[in-house]
């Protein structure tokens, strides 16, 4: 896996930015209806039918846990989701490369790289799973 | 044999443009730069027309339609002719007057059924007309209100939608194009959201679809 730092193309779409503005504007707003008691509760369908967790329960009381500033419970409720977050995040803060050194971060990974993250990744989701299970989440 | 250095076109040697792709070969006696290193794949994609909604030679409503038609009615055709790499702004711009259209078509059916429900419940559940009325009216209000938000949240959820897509298309060695290529298909996809002008099945009907 390599980290490289290559130059920004005027015109080009710095999606990584787009991203940051979108999900801060909407994670604004989501705090907003929280602190005033408007914001919606989901249910997950797939827990509704089966009586069983789908892979991304927990996710909506993760959020409500940051908004409350509770980070390990928050973590506690989907950890697959919460390192996901913090790991996208970080990704959309290099949109900020762009405006001030007019860079752009590339990670670059292997044919070999690329398929061994895609397992790890298929293993972390699969135990999440079974955490969410196991816990009754 | 000699070979058409664009297309690989068997030459018999004389011509000065290559009779199957039209590469100048010889110009004034002079031969013409070998072309750059793309790979015929490419080449082929960067051939293919605007969408025509992003092809701003046209009127507006012109292109809308005709790209509300393509997608609907021809939706093969417009994903494997046209070229989705495209300005996204064009592709969010047409999500949000699609969907703005289905939400203003829902809150229009939700007016009229609700009326006619509210009275037929009035009727016979012994309830006082005047308590129901105002029911619907603080509904109707609500969704003409939420109109206001309809846009912004198409935005979110077509960038949280392709982002998503995109990411399992990355996974799977799918995503060959660009994100503005996943970007655009999934923004004009939104287009079978405009069955909501069929009442009651519309929506599901567009999801389906």
């Amino acid at each position: 896996m390599k980290f490289k730092l290559v130059r920004y193309e005027k015109g080009e779409i710095n999606i990584p930015l787009i991203y940051f503005l979108v999900f801060s504007f909407s994670g604004l707003i989501a705090f907003a209806l929280f602190r005033c008691g408007l914001l919606p509760t989901f249910k997950c369908q797939f827990k509704e039918f089966t009586g069983h967790p789908c892979p991304t329960c927990g996710t909506t009381r993760l959020v409500l846990s940051i908004f409350q500033f509770k980070i390990r419970d928050a973590f506690l409720f989907n950890p697959f989701m919460f390192v996901s977050g913090v790991i996208f995040g970080l990704w959309t803060l290099t949109g900020f490369l762009p405006l001030f050194f007019k860079k752009k971060l590339i990670v670059q990974f292997g044919k070999r790289e690329k398929k061994v993250i895609v397992i790890i990744i298929a293993i972390m989701f699969l135990l999440n799973w079974a955490y969410l299970w196991i816990e009754g989440i | 044999m000699e070979k058409c250095p664009q297309c690989g076109f068997a030459l018999n040697g004389d011509e000065s443009v290559c009779p199957n792709c039209g590469y100048v070969l010889k110009s004034d006696g002079i031969a013409s730069p070998p072309p750059p290193p793309t790979s015929s794949g490419n080449t082929e994609k960067n051939d293919r027309p605007l969408i025509p909604f992003a092809d701003s030679s046209k009127g507006f409503v012109d292109r809308f339609l005709e790209t509300v038609k393509l997608v609907i009615f021809s939706p093969r055709q417009f994903f494997s002719n046209y070229n989705f790499k495209s300005n996204i702004g064009m592709g969010i711009l047409f999500a949000v007057i699609v969907g703005f259209i289905s939400a203003v078509l829902n809150l229009v059916y939700q007016l009229v059924f609700n009326t006619s429900i509210y009275s037929i419940i009035a009727r016979f559940g012994n309830i006082p007309v005047k308590d129901l009325q105002f029911q619907n009216a603080i509904g109707v209000f609500g969704g003409a209100l939420s109109l206001i938000f309809v846009p912004i949240g198409i935005v979110i959820a077509l960038f949280i939608t392709s982002g998503i897509y995109h990411l399992l298309l990355m996974m799977v060695n799918g995503a060959n194009e660009g994100f503005e290529d996943t970007f655009n298909v999934v923004a004009y996809t939104s287009a079978a959201t405009l069955f909501a002008i069929v009442p009651f099945c519309g929506n599901v009907f567009g999801v389906i679809f």
